[in-house]
């Protein structure tokens, strides 16, 4: 069963202890080829939203649906982070492979994927992302742009539905910013972006929202 | 953190990182088992032979030994007067044992020779390809990946320590031997801990997002060449050299 839109959130409540609530009733919805971005200051629950629909964390109340589809189980996030390409602010955190082909594999080969469609995909991907020629290298010996790079080249060789980058620009120079600007201009990526950077979200984005009271409040660019 | 050594085209560098990672291992225990000085010199001079065949250069070699030799001279500050046996000399009523210089000789020998054949024979592959190779030779997967990611890791918690450090240095923070220096130590490794934490769960969750089960797959596949042949039959012939020559070499 599949609807029009990729991800809704209806009322969502949750908070990291019983006083204090982070969301309060948020509803969200990212629509097939929507490309929706997110910002407000620090602590507001921008990463803590991606983590609700990637099923890290579990919300007190409300209910997640990905296309379509109610998710309540583990094993129904186990679907979700198939179709999803979830981008993480230091990619750090995302590379623990030991050498970038191995990295990019890595999904593709978790799903069972021919050896030749991994070696495509990893191929393909490194050509978006431009490290061609990185193959062997070791991702932690890359340079935090270019760590940022191969955390991007290993979420698109698994081909998802939906991206949720999370800061994908807060390490890299002018020319990587540039480089992901027309990475997401010029696919046709269903995308939902965190980023504090107004200009990357107005070049990448057709709407943009901002979390106030635990709501989601679109955020009109003056 | 060997790394500079993976580089290169010597006949060692092109053996099977499986043959080398089962040698490595088979060396280490042959040599730490010989207790005659003959045997361990055998064993130093095939460290030294494959260090050569390996054509890494000594220079380089020498200061990795120099800081594995730092821990050894303990040993000859201890060993040679506590150990029983005839004396050989006596400085300031302190008497050297005969038993105990010849046996603290025999553990430096071992340390060196080992040391030597691990670098030639482990730090001339890159961490993944040994980390493949222990997987091919059906190490079990857990304990192989949990190697490798104490070894990714280490470089993250060392650069965290660094900055740590640097932090606390730019707010005018001098070790020294003061409780407010053993407190901030404290919380620096307190904080470490705790950011060592976040960074295992956020990796968790990398890897969880990937369709991670339980398993890793690898892409590529070793298969043994007539080189890994000749190096299996040099590095055999080797290991019965220097077990033979306990019976064979009285020094």
């Amino acid at each position: 069963m599949e609807d029009s839109y990729l991800i809704k959130l209806k009322g969502i409540t949750f908070g990291y202890n019983e006083k204090s609530l982070l969301f309060n009733g948020l509803n969200f919805v990212l629509p097939e080829g929507g490309r929706v971005g997110i910002t407000g200051p620090n602590g507001c629950g921008k990463t803590t939203l991606f983590n609700i629909i990637m099923g890290f964390v579990k919300p007190i109340g409300g209910i997640i649906e990905i296309a379509g589809e109610q998710i309540k189980t583990e094993k129904d996030f186990q679907g979700v982070r198939q179709i999803t390409g979830f981008l993480f602010q230091n990619s750090d955190d995302q590379l623990f492979c030991p050498s970038v082909k191995e990295e990019v594999a890595f999904g593709s080969l978790n799903y069972r994927l021919p050896k030749d469609e991994v070696e495509k995909r990893v191929k393909e991907s490194l050509e978006i992302v431009g490290l061609q020629g990185f193959e062997d290298r070791a991702p932690y010996h890359l340079s935090e742009g270019e760590k940022k790079k191969l955390a991007i080249a290993t979420i698109l060789a698994m081909k998802p539905r939906v991206l949720l980058l999370d800061e994908p620009t807060n390490e890299l120079d002018e020319s990587g910013v540039k480089s992901v600007i027309e990475l997401l201009q010029s696919n046709n990526f269903t995308y939902v972006v965190i980023s504090q950077d107004f200009n990357f979200l107005k070049e990448t984005a057709n709407i943009i929202y901002t979390i106030e009271r635990g709501r989601l409040k679109e955020f009109i660019l003056h | 953190m060997f790394e500079e050594y993976i580089k290169g085209n010597s006949i060692i560098h092109r053996f099977d990182p499986r043959v080398k990672s089962i040698y490595a291992l088979i060396f280490s225990v042959v040599i730490a088992l010989q207790n005659n000085l003959g045997s361990t010199l055998l064993g130093l001079l095939t460290g030294i032979l494959l260090i050569i065949l390996a054509r890494i250069r000594f220079i380089e070699i020498i200061k990795r030994i120099i800081v594995v030799n730092e821990f050894i001279l303990l040993l000859w500050i201890v060993l040679p007067i506590t150990y029983p046996g005839e004396k050989l000399f006596e400085i300031f009523n302190i008497e050297f044992s005969q038993q105990g210089i010849l046996f603290t000789l025999i553990l430096t020998i071992k340390a060196n020779a080992i040391i030597l054949i691990l670098i030639s024979l482990l730090a001339t592959s890159s961490i993944f390809e040994i980390i493949h190779g222990l997987i091919h030779l059906r190490i079990p997967e857990k304990l192989v990946f949990l190697f490798f990611l104490i070894y990714r890791y280490s470089w993250v918690i060392f650069d965290e320590y660094e900055r740590l450090v640097r932090a606390v240095k730019a707010r005018g923070f001098r070790f020294t031997t003061s409780l407010h220096t053993y407190r901030t130590i404290a919380y620096l490794v307190g904080s470490l801990l705790v950011k060592s934490y976040n960074r295992a769960e956020n990796f968790y969750r990398a890897m969880v997002c990937r369709g991670f089960t339980g398993r890793f797959w690898v892409l590529d596949h070793f298969q043994l060449s007539q080189i890994d042949i000749l190096g299996i039959i040099l590095l055999t012939i080797g290991n019965l050299v220097i077990i033979l020559s306990k019976w064979k070499i009285r020094i």
